[in-house]
């Protein structure tokens, strides 16, 4: 009868012991979850605040942010989309925080590897943002420059320009992210280097009698001023 | 004390302090002529002749000197100056080198250091104690030495501060002045100055002193603005303006801006200044008019018809390409109405002035608040400008310069009605 108790008792007693050796990690991942969370929303509500306060809406209509949320389809005002932006990578800190608590060493390896790889994903997304205003920014400049030169296709070459900045900007990220690098690099190489020789192709023939123009104007000024200095 | 004719003199200091230190030691003046110049070698021997003359005519009891303050030209400005004396008035030539990391801007800007030569002149005159300062352009081809007379006589012997030219000009000329400058000036600022913007003009000392401490101190640069900004100063400080006729007007044909660099500048200086005095005109309504003497003289020379064709091509493109960008400024409502009127065949196109009022305080709005880089949003306006001058080109073309005024009267009216929605839309 004893025996048939500890025989029964021990593996309950296992469990407890398992149990009571996690359970101490598991309340401090729960706590810096729950912590993390309330933070978060303090973190989104203040940031909203002050990004309101600062007129960063009015900012970003200016400088194009605002349409270039609008055709990623977010519909949000650019503050609520920072501040949310700001609330989901405080969380996602508060849940690697909580994973770590929880002392597993496969776990603990798996974070150390996503947080040496954060700043390479900041940079590409700072690169995203950035080069996308700095590319609506120059292809609106280059749309109503070309409209007031009265060049017929002012809307394609503006659209164009616009895309060859975002192939850049896509290639520069993905270069950052380390994805492929081998073939981002050379598959931009190619891209570009091919529309560059259309370009130069186009331009040498169409532009082949004002080039020959330009030559001819040019010698016959050396010439003009040959026969000057011989005189 | 012997008068100086034809003293070079470099301003060598910031504050050209040498220049000053030079015309004081050898006169005192009732008149300062002054001259900005750039370039103007092919020009300013009439214009320094002609100044010589009309002050020996009607003013010869009186003290005069001219000062020509040069932007560093090239082409030999200062010998032709030189060597344009007529008669024993001094005449100083200032040299001004560029302002730190300026380079002459292309396409053509009517002279760098444009600022730098008018807080000169007008140092000079509060320094000399002059009681009539008279501008004029280096490269203007119709002046007569009756200008001068012109000019400076409300300033000298009547309560006027500041004396604007009105010209004799052809139904085709100054489209920018009678489709948006005169009337906005007049809608904003409620004084119905016929030329708003004038490289020849006279204001009185005080004026002058006014705008070397208050108003030129920390401007720069060349742009064409810098005289529109003199004008409104004058108007928002209450200082007294008359107008004159002076005749008709040319310049240098090779020197004309395109409408493409000219636009902008003014449209910046002007929205610029509507927004610094939005306390001067936010109470203001209608407009009073301002006196004119002298006689009416027609224009001399037919003008160039504009090429209408190219200009509806531009506004129609404008309208189409910058589709995007006008609806963010100027509403969807008004550029539907817009839309419509681009494509209507060549006989019945007309920009109302209407809309054509409605359009200008968006685009002031749209200044004020922001709502695009301000550059894109200037460069925007060219091809709705070409398309109203269109419009207005084919409104007049069998009028008369009767008729052709009537239709600048009721652009100006439309603007002075429309101003009610410059005010209500105005955020602080």
């Amino acid at each position: 009868m004893k025996t048939l108790l500890l025989m029964t008792l021990e593996p309950l007693r296992n469990v407890y012991s398992r149990f009571a050796s996690v359970f101490p990690n598991v309340l401090a991942m729960a706590i810096i979850l729950i912590a993390g969370a309330a933070l978060a929303s303090a973190i989104r509500a203040l940031a909203y605040f002050l990004l309101c306060a600062a007129g960063f809406d009015t900012w970003s209509e200016r400088m194009g942010f605002t349409t270039l949320l609008r055709k990623a389809d977010v519909w949000a005002k650019p503050s609520q989309a920072v501040s949310l932006l700001l609330y989901g990578l405080v969380l996602l800190i508060a849940f690697i925080a909580g994973l770590t608590a929880l002392n597993a060493a496969l776990i603990d390896a798996a974070i150390a590897g996503i947080l040496a790889y954060l700043p390479r994903l900041l940079s590409a997304v700072v690169i995203l943002v950035a080069g996308s205003v700095a590319a609506g920014l120059i292809s609106r400049g280059l749309l109503i420059s070309l409209v007031n030169s009265g060049f017929g296709s002012a809307r394609h070459y503006a659209q164009a320009a616009r895309i060859l900045m975002f192939v850049l900007l896509i290639a520069m990220a993905l270069e950052q992210l380390k994805i492929a690098p081998g073939i981002v690099v050379a598959a931009f190489s190619i891209v570009f280097g091919g529309i560059v020789l259309a370009l130069a192709i186009a331009c040498g023939i169409a532009g082949v009698d004002v080039i020959r123009k330009m030559i001819d104007r040019q010698s016959s000024e050396q010439e003009t001023e040959a026969e000057v200095q011989n005189m | 004390m012997t008068p100086s004719i034809g003293t070079e003199v470099s301003a060598a200091s910031p504050t050209g302090q040498d220049v000053l230190f030079q015309i004081k030691k050898v006169c005192e003046a009732d008149i300062l002529i002054g001259i900005p110049t750039y370039n103007n070698a092919n020009t300013i021997g009439p214009v320094v002749r002609a100044v010589q003359n009309g002050l020996a005519r009607a003013f010869p009891d009186l003290k005069a000197v001219i000062l020509t303050s040069d932007s560093n030209s090239t082409d030999g400005t200062p010998l032709v100056v030189r060597n344009s004396v007529v008669r024993k008035i001094p005449i100083f030539i200032e040299r001004h080198g560029m302002e730190s990391g300026m380079q002459p801007p292309i396409p053509y800007y009517p002279a760098p250091a444009r600022a730098a030569s008018l807080r000169s002149i007008f140092r000079t005159a509060e320094e000399l104690d002059a009681r009539a300062c008279i501008l004029l352009e280096g490269d203007v081809t119709s002046i007569t030495p009756l200008w001068i007379e012109a000019l400076a006589k409300p300033v000298l012997y009547g309560r006027t501060d500041f004396v604007s030219p009105v010209y004799a000009r052809h139904k085709f000329d100054s489209t920018l002045t009678n489709t948006i400058l005169y009337p906005l000036t007049r809608a904003v600022y409620g004084k119905r100055i016929r030329q708003p913007i004038c490289g020849n003009f006279c204001i009185s000392g005080r004026l002058a002193a006014f705008y070397h401490e208050k108003v030129l101190e920390n401007e720069s640069g060349s742009h064409y603005g810098i005289y529109y900004r003199l004008l409104t100063e004058a108007i928002a400080n209450d200082f007294a303006i008359t107008q004159v006729f002076l005749g008709p007007r040319s310049n240098e044909p090779a020197r004309k801006p395109d409408v493409y660099s000219l636009l902008p500048q003014v449209m910046e200086a002007a929205f610029g200044l509507i927004e610094s005095d939005h306390h001067v005109w936010k109470n203001l309504r209608g407009s009073e008019p301002v006196p004119v003497s002298g006689s009416r003289v027609p224009p001399e020379r037919e003008a160039v018809k504009p090429n209408v064709d190219r200009m509806l091509a531009l506004f129609r493109q404008g309208v189409r390409d910058l589709k995007d960008i006008l609806i963010k400024i100027i509403g969807p409502a008004d550029f539907g109405v817009l839309e419509y009127v681009a494509f209507r065949p060549e006989g019945t196109f007309n920009i109302t002035s209407t809309l054509w009022a409605q359009i200008v305080y968006d685009y002031a709005l749209a200044y004020h608040e922001k709502k695009i880089s301000s550059r894109h949003l200037l460069k925007s306006l060219t091809p709705l400008y070409l398309g109203k001058v269109a419009s207005h080109v084919l409104e007049v073309s069998d009028k008369g310069e009767g008729d052709t005024e009537e239709e600048i009267e009721k652009i100006c009216l439309a603007f002075e009605d429309g101003k009610e929605h410059l005010v209500r839309n105005w955020k602080n």
